[in-house]
């Protein structure tokens, strides 16, 4: 079940009403979230229930393995082992078609007639999320960072903790498991919080993120002739994505609140980025603090040399961009970004002197680098690309494209507006802090919003299919 | 090294009454509010109602159409059909042509015949001395089977009454703070070419309402992957024939003698022999059902160059233009003007 959905709220009512009546044995809450979480997971399928459970227990069992062995070639053994078994589900179940459909068109190209096999197979749910989410765990403690989790129920459950097991964020197991080894208490304060951003990540995906889909939808065309409509679409669908992904990630930290979980953000303003390292210490965080720990650290870093870390920076990416999906326009973002923060790393090493880009300009070619970035990504055939980039020869007045631009400026104002606010508050919950009577008017105008345009459209959350 | 697992399962959580309480406590204002402006905007939309506003673009054509039907009087030539005639005649020019007063109740296909006998029953309700009334199918409306009625809604809707009866005052309440607070600040166009041809739902309704019921088929390139041609077989599926009656006793509210039947053509790309042939049979079989004059079957040519349609059933703007001319031509050699 989806968050925007009414069978959601329903059963959140419901679970979080159990879930607080067994407040004495935070353990029995341990395995309500289980079952709940997998009653969530398996409403879109239940047949894929199988690969949350073997990819959760091959890294229970590993780190329960590795908890008591000592010699460092068997725990090597072990954690290979154990990230075969992840990504290798990960691989067959997202990759396979994608590498095998590749190697044959390279085969053919060198007139190999290799007719290899496709599988016909779905995509499962936030599987990219989990695997990566378990595998930290096993690889945190072959590093010895973390001591394994012996109870089973609580493994699972953190595995599979509903608000954030589709679309992340992908959590720590230094930070979240802790949590579930402790009574969870919840307060006024608190709920005020996780009542603003339910409220507010509603309003980022029902208000903001399903209409400037509209217009993302009409740019995105492999008949596109219209170049005032490309940069219309492409304004719109940087913004749509930043609302659609921090939408489920505030909601996923609301919901986890209201169960007396803490959650790590997500977002962090991202298009206030002046740097292209800069916005991806504030995009999607808990994937690129996992690729800088778990990836680029372990290719060597920046400890290996300048051209090196190039190169890492350029994997990294790379895989990055491929992790979103196998397709060849994450594969061309991943790139960009990668060759981007090479570039960018070049000039920052080469500089001498005081010489700095003013903030406003470096911000100025940080947004065009990452608009450019979601151009590729949102482009699924190289015909859009080409018939998209060619448009923008034409750049003639549209009147359309201008009602566009003006509907995506009218409904990112708000969203800007926050932003602005939360920035020079120096906290994302500026809004939860405001006296009883003016948080009743910011909550009340936001859920009026998200009444009005709920289920207009059904528009599923952009990050699932990742 | 951080450890996790506690020894002992001791400490407690929130009680479910403290939680409750602290749900409570922090949203009852935001929930008031919340009420107050759905109150509010319930009781506005009861003093005021607004155009409804729906992205899709038949559920706006139909509610324009029986908007039209319940108040149109006046005139001389109703043209009702689906599709294929909305968009390939032109009222205002067979007006202009004729010299008489033409209104096009026309909608879309998935209605059926019930669905026609619907708007026409709102119509005779209150206008029935009707000089000219031409009734046109295209291939594909005939051959709609039952599980397509089955899979889109708007025939059980146009029946039940949901696009005329006012919303309930919740729903109501949504549709008016939808189009005071937030359609008036954004723009959310109709889907596909539509929405780059008219822009928004409102303009589609205001362009019929000012085309005397007609609409323009954007252009698009028109190539023979939109349809095989099995849609220009043109028999009447089992189920299209059972809801003709409704049709059939929806025309005899009329005082007309001149009502005309007719099939709207299709792209010369589509045509073969068979095509043609069971056309013919096709339009005898119709006139027998619906009670119509076989003299009075419109024998305008069965179909027309490639360059004039849009789509596999829809004319483009020239298309249009043109076959306006040849109906008004044929209406005027039938004498229909005068023999009424």
């Amino acid at each position: 079940m989806s968050f925007d959905s009414s069978i959601f709220i329903v059963f959140f009512a419901a679970f979080f009403v159990v879930y607080h009546l067994c407040f004495k044995s935070f353990r029995a809450q341990n395995m309500l979230i289980l079952i709940g979480s997998y009653v969530f997971y398996g409403w879109w399928d239940w047949k894929l229930l199988w690969l949350i459970i073997t990819c959760t227990a091959a890294n229970y069992i590993a780190g329960m393995m590795l908890s008591r062995q000592a010699r460092p070639a068997v725990r090597k053994t072990i954690v290979a082992t154990c990230a075969a078994i992840s990504l290798g589900i990960l691989g067959v179940f997202k990759y396979f078609n994608f590498f095998a459909a590749g190697l044959e068109a390279c085969l053919n190209t060198l007139g190999i007639n290799a007719g290899l096999p496709t599988l016909r197979l779905i995509l499962p749910i936030g599987i990219s999320f989990y695997t990566f989410q378990s595998l930290a765990y096993t690889i945190d403690i072959y590093r010895g960072r973390i001591e394994p989790e012996r109870n089973p129920v609580t493994f699972f459950a953190f595995i599979a903790f509903f608000p954030q097991l589709v679309a992340g964020p992908i959590e720590r197991a230094s930070r979240l498991l802790p949590q579930f080894n402790r009574p969870r208490t919840v307060s006024e304060p608190g709920m005020r919080e996780a009542i603003w951003m339910i409220c507010w990540g509603f309003f980022l995906k029902t208000v903001v993120s399903d209409t400037l889909s509209i217009y993302s939808d009409y740019a995105f065309s492999e008949s596109a002739s219209s170049g005032m409509l490309t940069i219309a679409g492409v304004i719109a669908f940087s913004i749509q994505i930043y609302c659609d992904f921090h939408s489920y990630s505030i909601i996923a930290r609301g919901t986890a609140r209201m169960l007396g979980f803490e959650l790590i953000w997500n977002f962090n303003q991202p298009y206030f980025a002046v740097s292209l390292q800069d916005f991806w210490r504030r995009w999607h965080i808990s994937l690129s603090t996992w690729l800088r720990d778990y990836l680029y650290i372990s290719l060597g870093g920046n400890r290996r040399g300048r051209a090196r870390t190039y190169i890492n920076l350029l994997l990294t990416m790379l895989l990055g961009g491929l992790w979103h999906g196998a397709a060849w326009n994450f594969v061309f973002w991943g790139l960009l970004h990668g060759v981007a923060l090479a570039v960018e790393r070049f000039f920052r090493e080469s500089r001498t002197g005081k010489s700095k880009m003013p903030s406003i300009l470096s911000w100025a070619a940080t947004m065009i680098l990452v608009a450019t970035g979601w151009f590729f990504f949102r482009c699924d055939s190289w015909s859009m690309i080409t018939a998209m980039a060619g448009s923008l020869l034409n750049l003639s007045w549209d009147p359309f494209a201008a009602e566009c631009l003006l509907g995506t400026l009218a409904v990112a104002l708000p969203v800007a507006a926050l932003e602005i606010w939360t920035y020079r508050a120096g906290s994302q919950l500026a809004p939860a802090k405001l006296n009883r009577f003016w948080f009743a008017v910011a909550t009340g105008l936001v859920m009026i919003f998200v009444f009005i345009t709920f289920n207009r459209s059904y528009n599923e959350f952009i990050y699932f299919q990742f | 090294m951080s450890s996790f697992t506690s020894s002992s399962d001791s400490g407690h959580g929130t009680n479910p009454v403290e939680a409750v309480l602290a749900l409570f406590r922090s949203s009852w204002l935001s929930i008031a509010f919340c009420v107050f402006l759905i109150l509010a905007g319930g009781a506005w939309y009861r003093y005021q109602r607004p155009r409804e506003f729906s992205r899709n673009l038949a559920d706006t054509i139909i509610t324009e159409q029986l908007f039209r039907a319940a108040s149109i009087e006046d005139f001389d030539i109703l043209i009702m059909a689906d599709s294929s005639a909305l968009m390939g005649i032109d009222a205002v020019a067979l007006s202009q042509l004729s010299g008489r007063r033409a209104e096009s109740l026309c909608t879309v296909g998935t209605i059926g015949p019930r669905g026609f006998a619907e708007i026409l029953n709102s119509l005779s309700s209150h206008y029935r001395n009707i000089p000219v009334i031409i009734v046109m199918f295209s291939g594909f409306s005939l051959n709609i089977p039952a599980e397509t009625f089955a899979g889109i809604p708007e025939e059980q809707k146009i029946i039940s009454g949901t696009y005329t009866r006012p919303l309930s005052f919740v729903r109501g309440a949504r549709s008016k703070l939808f189009e005071d607070f937030f359609k008036k600040c954004t723009f959310i166009p109709s889907p596909g070419v539509y929405g780059i041809y008219y822009g928004d739902s409102h303009s589609v309704r205001s362009f019929i309402s000012a085309s005397h019921g007609s609409l323009i088929e954007p252009d698009m390139k028109l190539t023979k992957a939109f349809a095989g041609p099995d849609f220009y077989r043109y028999e009447i599926s089992h189920e299209i024939e059972s809801k003709m009656y409704y049709l059939r006793d929806a025309l005899k509210n009329f005082d007309t003698e001149n009502v005309f039947l007719g099939i709207s053509p299709f792209p010369e790309m589509f045509g073969d022999e068979e095509t043609y042939r069971t056309r013919d049979k096709t339009l005898q079989k119709l006139s027998e059902i619906l009670d119509i004059d076989a003299d009075h079957i419109i024998t305008l040519p069965p179909s027309m160059d490639d360059n004039l349609f849009s789509t596999f059933s829809h004319m483009n703007k020239q298309g249009r233009d043109r076959f306006t001319v040849m109906l008004n031509e044929f209406l005027v050699e039938k004498d229909a003007f005068h023999s009424n």
